[in-house]
């Protein structure tokens, strides 16, 4: 089984973390707060992260256990990261596309790419992350004259509510631990090494933008989504309105994460049935995914909480069945 | 009892059933010719195939030197036989047949067989001598400050211009056959010590398990050579007609296969970015390669991406460009009958049409396909109001950046069209969808070993200086690197 390069396993992750990035939103709360809660939530995973990283492969019932939790969970997952970005899209761009078909061609664009191999999303990865980056250091140019830092406002009301409650978002929103703990740690050489450039990259990013975003915006960074506030409002001398790049490059990394969750479910699920083509996992999920993705994009937006127990969930079943083995 | 064919095609000591048995294996064809004569009291005969073998080398090379050599002295069959194999230097190319069927297939290769009354056996000499094409410029690949000569048909010519600029003893050729009908000679070619021995293997043995009744072009044996050939967009075996390419790329640890009958040599492993290369790069000094690579990227992107990036903006995002350009766009879209994207469509496709019908057409009438594509009924559909004149600027813009990397035309060619779709239908997600996919696909390939999309992904910072830029000659003296260092490392 070929392995990937602890850079890439980073890059991979960090698809999921610009994709979130994009979409969120603070639910009113100060971004300064929320930027220091996602800088003690990647503190927290990352110390989290390296004794579960050593834990040895469960074999046996429990290896078949967490084989099950680990791919019930991708599905999850994947479900939700798909359904969310049609939710989202809408959000932002109402009327351009229908969610029924931007899940199912987000699905079996993932599903091609889940074909092509873990290393080859990784490095497609890599790609993705650094031209997000570069665009969003271009974007941060064409910000640049809005920028006034008095409204870096940290003496809000309530402080420890709101760090307490965007804390609990951020652990909340993370599907990267468990795809660490699933997945990077079989195929990585050195899973804590890209756990630790992650985290890193991550939480700068997320400083990084929370902090030009409350800058720029001020108190209106708190409503709505900043991120798509500030792609509105940078402009340069070529480009008037950064959105649909900023766009662009979102559904670069969510495509690229739902590869990944989609090869994660495939290798948990040949664990399970011994023997399986590696394109079954594809052609299982795609109209699974899609269907759920149809009745679930005309519901409300989910509470932040759901993935939270899932992750919560897939981490103590690791865990459980790691001990077991042990024993 | 019927004989078996070993039995019917062995050698025979009575001249005349070896030939009536050589004439038969060869059906009797009109263009082997053969002629009796005694020498030295054994009656003997040549035969040659009409056109493949040269009459001056043959009476020069080989007759001559055996009439002078046996004089007017009386031989045994036996005797004659030993003087003409073992005691005389004739041609350098000297073969001993084991029986009529590797007798005929020399001769089909050009060699004369010389047989010989009670001599249950025949020696044959390469006396080559077709009409060949002659060692011209190469047409698709112009260089200004190399070399000029590029490959022609003949393989023979081909491995002698690749040993004159390579005289190295590591330098290898394995001479192969394929093709069931054609039985097409072509060459192996590496340096040995510099090219992996596993891929010397992998490549010999995909080149042995070729199992086409014809192979007469290169583009046969590239599926054979590549891994992902079905799935695959793009190639890791690349096809070049300059001896000093093959040169280089076999000094960095590659290997090339020469074809006879085509100008165009395979190398592999071949990289995405080495389509960005040219010779001239060597020649040039280091700060003008870079904005001549940058060039070459930006072409490719041009070509690949700007008509789709267009419909994708004017339809679906309006509001990146700026009020003015905005504001000329939509005037100029006005007059026209149909939506951009299906303009769009239009247009790239009968530049394609354009295209093809230049590279078919013979070259005096490929100058007036130029002339009437690109004046005339650029012209007119823009007057007449089937086409705004920004698209047209754009297809212009773009077909001039397709031909800047032509080793990616096929590509660019196609993905155009997919990204033009993919824009016209679902704007930048669904540019963003195709791009995810090809990167992908792309990046997957791990041909030989050596990922496609190395140096950059993954990025390797012994070859970063590469992508942009070109090294140093003092620091291609020091490192000799070769293609192997880009192999991926899991734990760099």
């Amino acid at each position: 089984m070929s392995r990937i390069s602890s850079y890439q396993a980073a890059a991979l992750m960090l698809c999921f973390t610009v994709a979130r990035l994009i979409a969120y939103r603070p639910e009113g709360d100060s971004l300064v707060m929320a930027a220091a809660a996602e800088l003690l939530a990647c503190l927290g995973m990352f110390l989290v992260s390296i004794p579960l990283s050593k834990l040895p492969s469960a074999g046996g019932f429990g290896g078949r256990v967490m084989s099950f939790a680990a791919a019930g969970y991708c599905l999850f997952a994947l479900t939700l990261i798909l359904a969310d970005f049609a939710d989202a899209m809408q959000y932002s761009f109402p009327g351009f596309y229908s969610p029924g078909a931007i899940i199912l061609a987000l699905a079996a664009a993932a599903a091609y790419s889940a074909s092509m191999g873990l290393q080859g999303c990784a490095r497609a990865a890599c790609a993705a992350v650094i031209l997000a980056l570069l665009t969003f250091a271009l974007m941060t140019l064409g910000a640049c004259e809005g920028i006034d830092p008095e409204r870096l406002n940290i003496a809000v009301p309530d402080r420890g509510g709101q760090l307490s409650r965007q804390l609990t978002g951020a652990f909340a929103r993370s599907a990267e631990l468990p795809m660490l703990l699933i997945l990077m740690r079989r195929r990585t050489a050195k899973p804590i090494r890209a756990a630790a450039v992650y985290f890193a990259v991550r939480a700068l990013l997320w400083c990084v933008t929370l902090a030009l975003c409350a800058s720029v915006l001020g108190e209106l960074g708190g409503v709505g989504e900043p991120f798509w506030s500030l792609a509105a409002f940078a402009k340069t001398s070529v480009v008037e309105r950064f959105d649909a790049l900023v766009m662009l490059f979102w559904t670069l990394c969510t495509l690229l994460s739902a590869a990944a969750l989609l090869i994660c479910f495939g290798e948990r699920l040949s664990e399970l049935l011994p023997g399986l083509s590696k394109y079954a996992p594809a052609a299982v999920i795609l109209p699974a995914v899609t269907a759920y993705g149809l009745i679930y994009a005309g519901f409300s937006r989910p509470a932040a909480v759901i993935p939270a127990a899932a992750s919560g969930i897939g981490a103590a079943a690791a865990s459980f069945c790691h001990r077991r083995s042990r024993v | 009892m019927s004989k078996s064919r070993e039995e019917r095609y062995a050698f025979s000591e009575s001249l005349s059933v070896t030939l009536d048995a050589l004439r038969k294996l060869t059906g009797g064809t009109s263009d082997l010719v053969t002629s009796e004569a005694e020498l030295g009291g054994v009656r003997c005969a040549v035969a040659v195939i009409e056109g493949m073998a040269s009459t001056q080398m043959l009476s020069s090379a080989v007759l001559e030197p055996i009439m002078l050599a046996v004089g007017g002295s009386e031989q045994t069959p036996q005797g004659l036989f030993e003087l003409i194999t073992k005691r005389t230097l004739l041609t350098p190319d000297r073969k001993l047949p084991r029986d009529l069927p590797e007798a005929a297939s020399l001769l089909f290769a050009g060699f004369c067989v010389l047989f010989a009354e009670g001599v249950a056996g025949a020696a044959a000499f390469g006396v080559q001598g077709f009409d060949r094409k002659a060692v011209n410029e190469p047409s698709s690949e112009h260089n200004i400050m190399g070399s000029q000569e590029g490959f022609c048909e003949t393989l023979r010519t081909n491995i002698s211009l690749v040993r004159r600029r390579m005289k190295n003893p590591a330098l290898r050729f394995e001479a192969l056959t394929v093709g069931r009908e054609t039985r097409t000679d072509i060459a192996l070619c590496y340096l040995a010590g510099r090219a992996e021995s596993g891929l010397v293997r992998k490549l010999r043995r995909r080149l042995s398990d070729v199992g086409m009744d014809a192979v007469l072009a290169s583009g046969t044996l590239m599926p054979y050579l590549e891994e992902k050939e079905q799935v695959g967009l793009f190639s890791e075996v690349s096809a070049t007609e300059r001896p000093d390419v093959v040169c280089a790329k076999l000094n960095e640890g590659r290997a090339a296969v020469l074809i006879d009958g085509t100008p165009f040599a395979l190398v592999c492993p071949s990289l995405f970015v080495e389509n960005f290369r040219t010779v001239d790069d060597a020649c040039s000094k280091p700060y003008f390669v870079i904005l001549m690579r940058l060039i070459r990227f930006i072409a490719f992107f041009f070509a690949v991406l700007f008509p789709g990036a267009y419909v994708a903006v004017a339809n679906y995002h309006p509001e990146m460009l700026t009020l003015k350009l905005l504001l000329n766009l939509t005037a100029s879209e006005r007059s026209t009958p149909y939506s951009l994207f299906v303009e769009m469509l239009i247009i790239t496709v009968l530049l394609e049409l354009m295209k093809e019908a230049s590279v078919r057409m013979p070259k005096a009438v490929g100058s007036a396909i130029s002339i009437a594509g690109g004046l005339v009924i650029g012209d007119a559909a823009v007057k007449s109001g089937i086409i705004s004149s920004p698209l047209l600027i754009i297809v212009g813009l773009t077909a001039t950046a397709s031909f800047v990397i032509p080793g990616l035309a096929q590509q660019s060619s196609v993905l155009r069209l997919v990204y033009i779709i993919a824009g016209g239908t679902a704007g930048f997600f669904g540019i963003a969808v195709v791009s995810g996919m090809i990167m992908t696909n792309a990046a997957s390939m791990n041909e030989y070993g050596i990922p496609y999309t190395a140096p950059l992904l993954p990025f390797t910072r012994k070859g970063a200086a590469d992508i942009l830029g070109r090294k140093s000659l003092r620091r291609l003296e020091e490192e000799h690197s070769t293609v192997a260092d880009y192999r991926e490392a899991a734990d760099e």
